[in-house]
């Protein structure tokens, strides 16, 4: 099933009199079980497309098509929902909030779900995708006393716990240590295994090369690189 | 909507003082509210009685000398003299001031005071004076007997008790009967028990009912003999003039204070959001939207708001003025409206996605 579609995005940011064209000719599409790795120089325009495609920037020309809805006809109500429980964000830097438990990061996603799930079932869920990550043992441990690959974890649990269809990843593994790098990224290939899509920016062309394709963008502008 | 409302109670807690700040604050401004919500009801009282008695064209005088007189005693009797002659073009008011009356005033009413009162009082004919109760005095009822005199000691039956809300036009400004003794006297009897102990009070509190300019002119000269320079005022246009710049200044000062409130809480709501912006990002990213954002900062607000207005509410109870419950809970949902727009719209403007960027943290 074709979960995301991208024709020649486009995003124009402008600031007073600056114009700066972030991607010119962003493309792609993705099925079930498909990973994709975005690469390409700093500021080509990597990180835009993924927001783009994550709904979280509407673009400024183009099409896109979200299990083959166009996403330009999307309500905010509808838009939020996707971005709830069809995209799993993984971003960069983990974007965690400090003074919350583990716990209650990984909770967020669960307090807007439209099941209007209770505290419990809410525990239960984020119990089980902790134990998925291997960090049930911290459930109740501030995000500031956390090491780096336990704080990705965390990060890869809150993005899971919604159960989405696709995980978008920005540098995933930018702030870790190859080593624990290596098995945060193993961590999403066998969630991409168990059919999710992914779509990951990365600098690394070793985790790159992990994906079914890889896009390597120029410039502002896809480019296929292998399938 | 629980879960906002939860979030708001955690920004709340975050920065526990500033929230006691402003709900002192906001206290004060609504004390200051009710202080000139008293302010103007009196003002307006003052501006009724005024009217009421503007056909007696009453003359008052404020002092220009430094006070502290005696009069000698020529003046004195020239004092007597002139108002004696004209008990009904004048009235006066003098306080008495004994251990014997600790929880009232007692105040003693010269001349034609009964033209000073706002309502129609029976006078007994056959009596040299007249005693009143004011209608919320206790200790007191009518037909007991209240003590007079310092020369010579007099005991005085109260004749009966003041309607409601009586008051009397002095200076300016209208004065309740409320909680006073009132006693119609003549000054001949006011000398006589009590000697030339209030002259100058009774100078000062004269008011000449409609006088000609030489009338005026001898009251100056008699107050002048004795180094009390007096300046006439014209009750009519004066007080009009004087209530008019109180209620401005009174206004003004209001609206300085409640602005800098006001303010001070907008401010502290736009530094909860710059505060909070990173966490707002995460929230948007993971399926929030806007509206719960909204009602996040709004119950903030709320929370802000609503703790200062019910304990002066409470307070309005307590001090016998209660208010309607529907009054506190619109005032609270008004004000929150208020003062939740200017950071709604921050909010609404912001790209809060920007701030997921590492470097914008």
């Amino acid at each position: 099933m074709m979960l995301i579609k991208a024709v020649s995005l486009q995003k124009e940011f402008v600031h007073g009199d600056n114009r700066t064209h972030a991607v010119k000719d962003g493309s792609l599409e993705m099925t079930n079980g498909e990973s994709i790795a975005i690469t390409g120089p700093s500021g080509c325009g990597k990180t835009t497309l993924t927001n783009m495609i994550g709904l979280i920037l509407t673009p400024s020309k183009g099409e896109l098509y979200i299990e083959g809805k166009d996403a330009k006809t999307f309500s905010t109500k509808q838009t939020a929902e996707y971005r709830n429980k069809f995209f799993g964000y993984i971003v960069q830097d983990f974007a965690l909030l400090e003074n919350y438990t583990v716990r209650k990061n990984v909770e967020i996603p669960l307090l807007y779900s439209s099941e209007r799930l209770g505290a419990r079932e809410r525990k239960k869920r984020v119990q089980e995708v902790l134990t998925k990550v291997g960090l049930t043992d911290k459930i109740n441990v501030l995000a500031r006393n956390l090491s780096g690959g336990q704080r990705q974890r965390v990060a890869i649990a809150r993005a899971l716990v919604n159960n989405p269809q696709v995980i978008l990843a920005d540098e995933p593994t930018g702030s870790l240590d190859s080593e624990t790098g290596q098995g945060i990224i193993k961590l999403i290939m066998d969630l991409v295994a168990e059919g999710k899509g992914l779509l990951m920016v990365t600098h690394n062309p070793e985790i790159a090369r992990q994906c079914d394709y890889q896009i390597n963008m120029i410039d502002g502008m896809t480019n296929l690189m292998y399938a | 909507m629980k879960t906002q409302i939860w979030f708001s109670v955690r920004d709340v807690l975050k920065k526990p003082g500033t929230f006691i700040a402003f709900t002192l604050q906001l206290l004060v401004s609504l004390i200051f509210i009710s202080l000139i919500f008293v302010y103007f009801t009196h003002s307006g009282s003052n501006f009724r009685e005024i009217k009421r008695h503007s056909d007696l064209n009453l003359i008052y005088f404020q002092e220009v000398s430094e006070g502290g007189h005696q009069l000698r005693p020529e003046i004195n009797e020239n004092l007597r003299r002139y108002l004696n002659a004209r008990e009904d073009k004048y009235y006066s008011l003098v306080t008495l001031y004994s251990d014997e009356f600790t929880d009232f005033e007692v105040l003693v009413g010269l001349g034609a005071f009964t033209k000073a009162l706002n309502k129609d009082i029976r006078l007994k004919a056959d009596k040299d004076f007249n005693v009143f109760i004011g209608n919320k005095v206790k200790d007191y009822k009518v037909g007991d007997s209240i003590s007079f005199g310092k020369l010579e000691r007099k005991s005085l039956t109260i004749t009966s008790r003041l309607p409601a809300n009586t008051s009397y036009l002095f200076r300016g400004t209208s004065q309740s009967l409320d909680n006073s003794v009132l006693i119609l006297s003549e000054l001949d009897s006011m000398y006589h028990y009590y000697g030339g102990f209030e002259e100058t009070n009774i100078v000062l509190g004269t008011h000449l009912l409609a006088p000609d300019n030489a009338v005026l002119l001898d009251f100056v000269f008699i107050a002048a003999e004795n180094d009390i320079t007096l300046n006439a005022v014209t009750m009519n246009s004066y007080s009009n003039q004087i209530e008019r710049n109180h209620a401005v200044s009174a206004m003004f000062f209001y609206l300085i204070a409640s602005t800098f409130t006001l303010v001070g809480i907008v401010v502290n709501v736009l530094q909860l959001i710059e505060i909070n912006k990173y966490e707002y990002a995460i929230h948007l990213l993971y399926g929030a939207r806007i509206q719960h954002l909204n009602v996040r900062t709004a119950f903030y607000v709320f929370w802000i708001v609503s703790l200062p207005l019910c304990i002066f509410w409470c307070f309005l109870v307590w001090i016998g003025f209660p208010l309607p419950s529907p009054l506190l809970i619109l005032s609270i949902t008004i004000l929150t409206f208020l003062l939740a727009w200017v950071p709604l719209l921050n909010l609404k403007h912001r790209d809060l996605f920007s701030y997921l960027r590492s470097d914008e943290k």
